[in-house]
């Protein structure tokens, strides 16, 4: 086990989760600190020479975001820690909030002071009551401390109302804004016209742990750990058929079959029967078969060989009883109800593969669906419309997963 | 997207009941509204804070408190109905007693959250509670999930959240007396 992200279980007993202790104890404040000290163009060069990537789905490199936001010469910034998470599967952030708040809020606070913002928001999801009530008590300690408060960078917290969509960046600013939370044609980028038009870094909660992390330690410390493509360590998520659900961190390069398998992670189904398909990286991530769990790292440039990606950290687990159809269909409806409709084809698109799923004719229909995937992910505005096929078609490339050989 | 206008305070009541006339308890939420928006500051980007404060002092949205927010923030109806609708963890009706959000997505349905939606909408038919569906919790490594009133039951059965709602109607009760 390995404890990084994660407090290790001495300090976690020995210190509340929002408390000046953990703060110290963690190498918080040194981190502040070290970053004040250094001053902004080292921090980024810092971020870059780890190359950390979003930890929110898509792994767009981190610095280059923090340089652009920097380099914009508007006087007023905002920094967003983006802490929405709500698709099936995923729930680390929730976990790493609720156990260790105060690295995301101290890397928040780092990367406000770096890019030159003088607010910052959290938008956290209405469901997480509990998370958010962990948020506000670490920002009490934080102001405690006098990081924050007037003539600082004060931090507002925002909850959601129950609006997948609302994690999509843009649709995030123009929920703070009190707008619906659609998202917005990009360009223009956050990074020049983001909250309320102005400059903004938006990041997610595991993002910004790293940024603590990172300036609590130094460069070396952090890359002594992970891969040479992607240093660190990574929350993952597991869930479904599996023995030990839950959140864990492992180094990027863990053998997927040790995740799943080793009793100090997943342990197996825990069904006592076979495990038939992983659904990776996400509700739009890519469903790969038990041999090629077997096969892969959990890496980046490793995934891509089997189709796949880390995404959000999210691993589900389906046993040789998961009816597949089933499970698509499920994914198909999370993907229809959650779209906000203003694009026409992810909103047809989305209805139309719930249809073809729900009256079983998806196999007949092969070509219609391909023609349906390339225009959604062709001209749909968010990632939401442009990837809501991705696990369907990759569940489908993959005969082996489906008990009807016969069907194909 | 400046609608942080100054002068328009003065709100009038004009909520009426079927015939047209504005009852007792209709000018007792407006001023409960009115007050509410007052706490913030008159700027839009305070909408969804103001629209979870009504909800949570009185209970749930309808077009009457939509319009009482219109007035006192100066923005459109349509443009606060729109953003109120389009948010699913905002009730709408009145409804007699806690209201129970079940997860009914993919990971849930595999460990039966969609029997478990099933019971407790059989359960709830003596209407002291309401019943949800809702998409992923964020607690699927707890599936079947369900909130009530907001608070998270992990790994939920039939049995445990009707406990829960048994304790929540024992602590009003207590509240009450
Ligand atoms: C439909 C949709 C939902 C999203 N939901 C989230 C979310 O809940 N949390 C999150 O961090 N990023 C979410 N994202 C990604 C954000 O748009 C954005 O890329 C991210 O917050 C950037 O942070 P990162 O670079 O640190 O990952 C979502 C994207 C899409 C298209
Ligand atoms: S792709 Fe779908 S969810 Fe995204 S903006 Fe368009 S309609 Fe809305
Ligand atoms: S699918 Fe039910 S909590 Fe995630």
């Amino acid at each position: 086990m390995i404890y990084r992200l994660f407090p290790n279980p001495e300090l976690e007993l020995a210190t509340a989760p929002a408390s000046r202790e953990r703060l110290v104890e963690r190498g918080f404040e040194r981190a502040y600190e070290n970053a004040q000290e250094i001053g902004s163009d080292t921090v980024i060069q810092h971020i870059q020479a780890i190359r950390l990537g979003g930890r929110g789905g898509a792994a767009f490199p981190t610095a280059r975001k923090w340089l652009s936001v920097k380099n914009e010469a508007e006087s007023i910034k905002y920094v967003v820690m983006n802490a929405d998470e709500s698709e099936p599967g995923t729930f680390k952030d929730r976990e790493l909030l609720l156990r260790d708040p105060l690295g995301p809020l101290t890397g928040l606070l780092i990367a406000a002071s770096a890019v030159g913002a003088q607010q910052a928001y959290v938008y956290v999801r209405g469901e997480y009551r509990d998370v958010e009530i962990r948020i506000q008590e670490a920002i009490t300690v934080l102001a405690e401390a006098g990081w924050i408060g007037p003539g600082k960078v004060s931090i507002d917290v925002r909850r959601g109302a129950g609006a997948y969509i609302a994690g999509e960046e843009t649709a995030l600013f123009n929920s703070i804004e009190g707008y619906r939370p659609e998202p917005r044609v990009k360009p223009p980028y956050p990074t020049a016209q983001g909250l309320f038009h102005k400059p903004t870094l938006i990041q997610n909660v595991e993002t910004l742990a790293n940024i603590a992390l990172l300036f609590a330690h130094d460069v070396d410390w952090f890359r002594a750990v992970g891969t040479d493509a992607t240093p660190g360590t990574k929350l993952v998520a597991l869930s479904g058929h599996v023995a030990n659900p839950g959140v864990y961190e492992v180094p990027f390069g863990i053998e997927l079959g040790a995740l799943i398998g080793d009793g100090q992670y997943g342990g197996g189904t825990g069904t006592g029967r076979p495990l038939k398909a992983v659904l990776m990286g996400g509700a739009a991530g890519t469903f790969i078969t038990p041999q090629e769990a077997f096969e892969a790292r959990l890496d980046y440039p490793d995934l891509a060989k089997f189709g796949a990606g880390v995404g959000s950290g999210a691993i589900m687990l389906f046993d040789s009883t998961a009816d597949l159809g089933r499970i698509l269909t499920g994914l198909a409806r999370f993907f229809a109800d959650e779209s906000c409709g203003q694009c026409v084809p992810c909103r047809i698109g989305t209805k139309r593969i719930l249809e073809l799923l729900e009256t079983q004719r998806l196999w007949d229909r092969r070509a219609d669906l391909k023609d349906l995937a390339t225009a959604m992910t062709d001209a749909s505005i968010c990632g939401l419309g442009q990837t809501a096929a991705n696990a369907l078609v990759s569940a489908m490339n993959r005969p082996s997963l489906w008990n009807e050989p016969a069907a194909l | 997207m400046n609608h942080n206008s100054e002068g328009s305070g003065a709100v009038t009541a004009h909520s009426r009941d079927e015939e047209g006339g504005v009852t007792e308890l209709q000018a007792e939420e407006h001023e409960i509204v009115v007050g509410i928006v007052s706490r913030f500051p008159r700027q839009r980007t305070w909408l969804l804070p103001v629209l979870w404060q009504v909800v949570e002092e009185l209970g749930w949205l309808n077009p009457d408190r939509i319009e009482w927010i219109s007035e006192a923030l100066n923005v459109p109806y349509a443009e606060i109905y729109g953003v109120a609708s389009f948010y699913s963890l905002f009730r709408w009706e009145p409804s007699a007693g806690p209201e129970v959000h079940v997860c009914t997505d993919v990971m849930c349905t595999l460990k039966s959250g969609d029997s478990l939606y099933d019971d407790l909408t059989r359960a709830s038919v003596d209407q002291t509670f309401t019943v949800a569906s809702v998409t992923c919790l964020g607690r699927c490594d707890a599936a079947p999930a369900c909130l009530v009133n907001y608070e998270p039951v992990e790994n939920a059965t039939i049995a445990e959240v009707l406990e829960r709602l048994r304790t929540l109607a024992v602590e009003k009760g207590g509240e009450q007396s």
